[in-house]
């Protein structure tokens, strides 16, 4: 899977399970911040998300790797295989 | 179950025993809520301690919002209660319990889940607390919670 084909499924994943317009989210759009304004209990939706899509871990992973459907992509390719 | 709790040797084999799911309160984590969403899609129950420690100084700590996540996303009532008397191991006083009306859960399509659940939360803990108020006012105290 490709880093495209990988921030895809990840937005995918937070429109449908975190109630975020599509249009809304780009994939550099800050999830936390200003721009979409998730919350802390938010995280361990995506914690859950990224494990069932990709069998990768996130609890206790540093908050800078939540940031963006990008960063979070970027976490996947580096630890997948884990 | 606080999961420091579980890794103690002697006592951590026993809790684990009590099927207990653990929960790293000290960063995000997700495991707990993947295992509780299986049990709760197999018709299962979750007894939740919203607080997420043991109260110490006698007041009802804040509940914990995550808490009520699993119940915004899959509309799974919350059953408040509230649990009377401290706890003596083996050969204790009996604790009473009292067991409030369930809280139904209806998250609007428009609505964060996270968002529902502080909501959930808010109600379940304003119920917990009228529950020991109606203990208070039955045996003239709740034991270790003061209003």
């Amino acid at each position: 899977m490709n880093h495209e084909e990988i921030c895809a499924k990840i937005k995918d994943m937070l429109v449908e399970n975190l109630r975020i317009p599509a249009d809304e989210l780009e994939y550099t759009s800050e999830l936390f911040g200003d721009d979409i304004g998730l919350d802390s209990i938010d995280s361990i939706e995506i914690i859950a998300g990224i494990d069932n899509l990709f069998g990768v871990q996130m609890t206790g992973a540093a908050r800078e790797n939540f940031q963006t459907v990008e960063t979070l992509a970027k976490y996947v390719e580096e630890h997948q295989g884990e | 179950m606080k999961k420091s709790w579980l890794e103690k040797k002697g006592t951590g084999k026993c809790i684990g025993l009590c099927r207990s799911i653990p929960i790293n309160l000290d960063e995000a984590d997700g495991a707990w809520y993947e295992t509780a969403q299986e049990i709760v899609a197999r018709g299962g129950s979750l007894l939740i301690f919203p607080e997420g420690g043991l109260a110490r100084n006698k007041k009802i700590n804040e509940f914990k919002p995550g808490a009520a996540l699993l119940s915004a996303k899959t509309g799974t009532p919350i059953v408040p209660c509230a649990i009377w008397g401290p706890y003596d191991a083996v050969f204790g006083k009996r604790q009473k319990i009292l067991v409030g009306e369930p809280i139904e859960s209806h998250c609007p399509e428009d609505m964060r889940p996270s968002k529902y659940a502080r909501q959930l939360i808010a109600q379940s803990e304003q119920a917990v607390k009228d529950l020991y108020d109606q203990m208070r006012e039955k045996y003239g105290g709740c034991g270790q919670y003061d209003r």
